[in-house]
């Protein structure tokens, strides 16, 4: 998949985000039971009962991101990274405020995310393609290239269940960075493990990730903040806490949350 | 707003045609990849439901065997869809967990998934008309064209069903269950296993109140030969209109909480 060259409206706009949502327990999940309270009314405290715990994930975020940022996400497990994440992507629709999106987007979380383990290599290339928005056509027209990349050979003929672990890394990974998304997102940056493939991953998702108009990656590593990104913020319960320069940032995260 | 909302994201959904396309195709190739019949397994089962029933409860009813398993051969996988589709319902979002969490198709599209699968299998089990009504040397006639705006109404069904039951399900995860059980009462209720005229006339009322009748009625009269009954068609239209001013805004409201509530 090829961009324009120049993509001055590739942008992300968070408006006084909020992603707030509540978190049922057992009893909170039955209708059955959402029934009974209502017609027995207040003989049950409200609050005190335990049928859900109410999360902010995200609070009130303002942001907006344009061509050229490589953005890195520093927190604590549970700091909303994730969420924000898929907020970014267009996946986690906000519950207060507005997100708005420009731009063709790809959000790598999972590699092996929609791969059927009954089809083939070729297969899973092909249904990969078509899931990110690609007609059958376009979607076929994937398969050469990866295939090629992916150097599984007559592999790709079997079906996924056949193969080794690293293998379907392989595939996944070379599937994954086909596209060249205008806006890239990512949770950890991936890495494949194989040592003589490791070198052409490394510069094909290089390259993946230079050409990304917007890139964002939320990461427990410094070095990779370091080596890929160009700004960096740190979240903490669902707060923006940082924004500005990686090593401002990193310290900032160092000294105020690391240990806290 | 919220219907509107609800309005689009069904037109993004079938838009987004080849995606559900792939997922049912995907889901039911993998099922039966390893066997030689393939998906005529399904062929199969509703041959075997059908005869078995056709020969032990045509005995129970002393009714005429031919005419008997020629009404279930038709009855029966409509019923199938019916029912699959109303159990199928309040899971369509929470079997698509994983590709909700990282794709961002339009909601909708599972739930086009969802009746696609039920169409494909009914078209599967709906051709042991075929043999059957060649066998007993009974034709189909001028009425099997109303056939086709009861397949209409299905998929209207099925639309509503998984919009209305999707949202409910995921918040509500006993839904599948209460469901589950609806239809099983359903079914006994339903003339499946008899014949409408079978039915002694005080207890004719279990037919006439019942929305599985009527929509089991306007598929099945037109290929038994028979013009559906307009009753039939009202009913069905009074349930699909009540299921869409359900579903649309509850659907259109909660539409974007169903992610948090996985």
């Amino acid at each position: 998949m090829t961009h324009s060259a120049a993509a001055p409206d590739v942008s992300i706009i968070l408006d006084k985000a909020t992603v707030e949502y509540q978190l049922f327990s057992a009893r909170g999940r039955s209708l059955k039971g959402a029934l009974l309270r209502r017609t027995v009314g207040g003989q049950i405290k409200a609050g005190g009962d335990g049928i859900a715990t109410s999360v902010k994930a995200l609070d009130n975020i303002t942001l907006t991101l344009r061509p050229g940022v490589k953005l890195g996400l520093i927190g604590r497990n549970g700091a909303g990274k994730t969420t924000l994440l898929r907020a970014l992507a267009g996946i986690y629709e906000p519950t207060g405020g507005r997100i708005i999106i420009n731009g063709t987007t790809a959000s790598m979380t999972d590699l092996m995310m929609g791969m059927d383990m009954e089809a083939t290599g070729r297969e899973n290339i092909f249904l990969r393609g078509v899931f990110l928005g690609l007609s059958f056509e376009r979607a076929r027209a994937l398969v050469p290239e990866i295939a090629d990349f992916t150097e599984l050979g007559e592999y790709l003929d079997l079906p996924m269940r056949t193969y080794s672990a690293g293998m379907m890394l392989r595939l996944s990974f070379a599937v994954s960075t086909s596209l060249r998304p205008d806006i890239l997102i990512m949770d950890e940056v991936i890495g494949v493990g194989d040592q003589s493939f490791y070198a052409k991953a490394e510069a094909r998702l290089n390259e993946m990730i230079d050409s990304a108009h917007i890139f964002v990656v939320a990461s427990h590593d410094n070095d990779i903040i370091r080596r890929f990104c160009n700004r960096a913020m740190v979240l903490h319960q669902g707060h923006i806490m940082f924004d500005g320069e990686v090593e401002a940032a990193l310290a900032y995260y160092a000294e105020n949350l690391k240990n806290a | 707003m919220a219907v509107r909302t609800a309005l689009k994201d069904l037109y993004d959904g079938a838009r987004a045609w080849r995606i559900w396309y792939v997922l049912t195709t995907t889901e039911i190739k993998s099922r039966y990849r390893r066997s030689k019949l393939g998906q005529f397994w399904f062929t199969l089962s509703m041959a075997v439901t059908v005869c078995g029933i056709g020969f032990v409860y045509g005995a129970l009813f002393k009714q005429p065997y031919v005419e008997f398993i020629t009404y279930l051969a038709v009855a029966f996988p409509i019923w199938a869809l019916i029912s699959t589709m109303t159990a199928d319902a309040p899971s369509v979002f929470i079997n698509a967990e994983a590709q909700m969490k990282h794709y961002t198709f339009p909601k909708s599209a599972f739930v086009w998934q969802m009746i696609m699968r039920n169409l494909f299998i009914f078209a599967h089990n709906i051709v042991l008309v075929v043999p059957i009504f060649l066998f007993v040397g009974k034709g189909l006639g001028w009425p099997v064209l109303a056939f086709l705006p009861a397949l209409a109404a299905y998929v209207l069904t099925g639309m509503w069903l998984g919009l209305l039951f999707g949202t409910l399900g995921t918040r509500f995860r006993d839904v599948p269950q209460i469901l589950a059980s609806i239809t099983q009462m359903a079914f006994f209720v339903t003339p499946v296993l008899f014949r409408p005229a079978l039915l002694p006339e005080n207890l004719q009322f279990i037919i006439d109140h019942n929305p599985f009748a009527a929509l089991l009625a306007i598929g099945r009269d037109p290929l038994l030969g028979l013009w559906p009954r307009a009753s039939d068609w009202l009913y069905v239209g009074i349930i699909t209109l009540l299921g869409f001013a359900a579903a649309l805004p509850i659907y259109g409201r909660y539409r974007r909480h169903i992610l948090y509530w996985l």
